[in-house]
């Protein structure tokens, strides 16, 4: 899909999002609250995953899609996985806010700014794609997930003004994003069911990303990982290079909830 | 978010992360199944209180399949039953254990003061690899055991390596909660 077409999906958007906002009564008089646009703009690209796959990235310093891994024979891509059916394999997956994969134990988190180098071949949309097949429920049926999918790709780093509408009108405060608690109003997009991914904006990158650039912002590990040499490695460049590392006692191990307070506890420091 | 669960009604059918040789021995969260629904898997996180789980995710077999593919979840070859005040952890031979919170603690305490033991005496010998990997050991059993942390920080500033010494510094600090 090209920039232009995102950009009128965008645009479509918008003028959904206005309509629905006259409609229910919730448009905004003045400027959104600095709150949403500090977040909206600043708020930071989140990927989560297990120890053992955090280890495996921290050793080959990339991020890859799960075409590249199928490509680099690292792990086969199934022809009815959710990325192969939404047409989705050839991306990175991170979510512009904190981490939201449930059950995942180490993250790392990019600098917004990362976005601006994926103008082209980057793109977002208001929810978690893979949500489309298993989790969420459309208004229309007869749409497929892929169209539907396909109508909301919206441009990097463009998405955040929707965001930035979205915080400042549909959410009780804006801080309710960042803690994961619903917005007070649904919005134009009409899906159900699922979880926070719901409205989480995700960000959709090409084949790979290097992690050691100075685009990473942060990387989170449990204290008790230090023991492995490659998360050891990660925090030691951390350290070599002045990109933070936010490590917590995770003694019950693959503690999902430590891992997503100290991401918010650590967004909101940085910047609100 | 799941309603409430009975544990009694919960069996195991894996834990929620994929470890590695360096990060034995490990409490790690089990992934439920409803006896009664096997198509009903729940996900942490979640909270026990009253003998129930509360707040977990709840999923689906394909969820399941779709996090073991990816290598999130490691899945048993048998679910067990689940039981209130156990905990699950997995062994430094990658054998999983499910036994009362009070006996694991314990096993891991004991693996834990074992392995410190030994990695001041391998230490103290000049084997640092060895008393490396020994403290990396007592920390997978408890990680707010800071003296492994030191004994990591002596390791590399004996190997005049500022960086590492520092990253080691840094964990003592949170670790003791500051």
């Amino acid at each position: 899909m090209s920039r232009e077409r995102r950009e009128e999906n965008l645009r479509q958007l918008s003028a959904r999002f206005d309509d629905y906002a006259r409609l229910n009564m919730i448009e905004r008089a003045g400027p959104v609250p600095p709150e949403a646009a500090a977040l909206a703009q600043s708020v930071y690209l989140a990927h989560s995953t297990s120890e053992t796959n955090f280890s495996a990235i921290c050793e080959s310093n990339r991020l890859l899609s799960p075409q590249r891994l199928h490509a680099e024979r690292i792990r086969a891509l199934r022809a009815d996985s959710v990325e192969a059916l939404l047409g989705t394999a050839n991306a990175v997956f991170l979510y512009a806010g904190p981490f939201r994969f449930p059950a995942t134990g180490c993250g790392v988190l990019f600098a917004a700014g990362l976005e601006t180098n994926y103008k082209e071949g980057g793109l977002a949309t208001p929810f978690d794609s893979g949500g489309l097949l298993h989790g969420f429920t459309r208004i229309d049926p007869a749409e497929t997930p892929a169209a539907f999918l396909a109508r909301h790709e919206l441009p990097l780093p463009d998405h955040r003004r929707y965001l930035e509408a979205s915080l400042g009108v549909l959410f009780s405060t804006p801080l309710d994003y960042l803690h994961g608690n619903d917005p007070a109003w649904p919005g134009p997009i009409g899906l159900t069911g699922g979880d926070r991914r719901r409205w989480t904006h995700e960000v959709r990158l090409p084949d790979q990303i290097d992690l050691r650039t100075g685009y990473l912002q942060a990387v989170f590990v449990p204290i008790s990982r230090v023991a492995d040499p490659h998360i050891y490695g990660m925090l030691r460049w951390c350290e070599h290079s002045g990109v933070d590392y936010v490590s917590f006692n995770a003694s019950h191990g693959g503690d999902f909830e430590t891992l997503k307070r100290e991401c918010v506890d650590y967004i909101t420091r940085q910047i609100l | 978010m799941a309603a409430p669960r009975q544990i009694t009604e919960l069996e195991i059918v894996g834990y929620a992360t994929v470890l590695k040789d360096t990060m034995v021995p490990s409490v790690v969260p089990p992934v439920f199944r409803l006896k009664a629904d096997p198509s009903c898997i729940l996900f942490p996180p979640y909270a026990f209180s009253g003998g129930s789980v509360w707040n977990a995710t709840e999923a689906s077999p394909h969820d399941l399949e779709r996090l073991a593919e990816r290598n999130e979840i490691t899945r048993f070859e048998r679910p067990f039953p689940a039981q209130g005040d156990f905990e699950l952890w997995v062994d430094q031979k990658m054998a999983a254990h499910y036994e009362p919170r009070a006996k694991a603690d314990e096993a891991l305490r004991s693996i834990a003061n074992d392995s410190i033991r030994d990695a001041r005496e391998a230490f103290a010998g000049g084997n640092q690899a060895e008393a490396d990997r020994l403290c990396g050991v007592a920390l997978s059993a408890d990680d707010r055991l800071v003296e492994a942390l030191a004994i990591k920080a002596a390791i590399r500033r004996q190997r005049r390596d500022a960086a590492g010494e520092r990253v080691m510094g840094k964990l003592a600090s949170r670790a003791l909660g500051l």
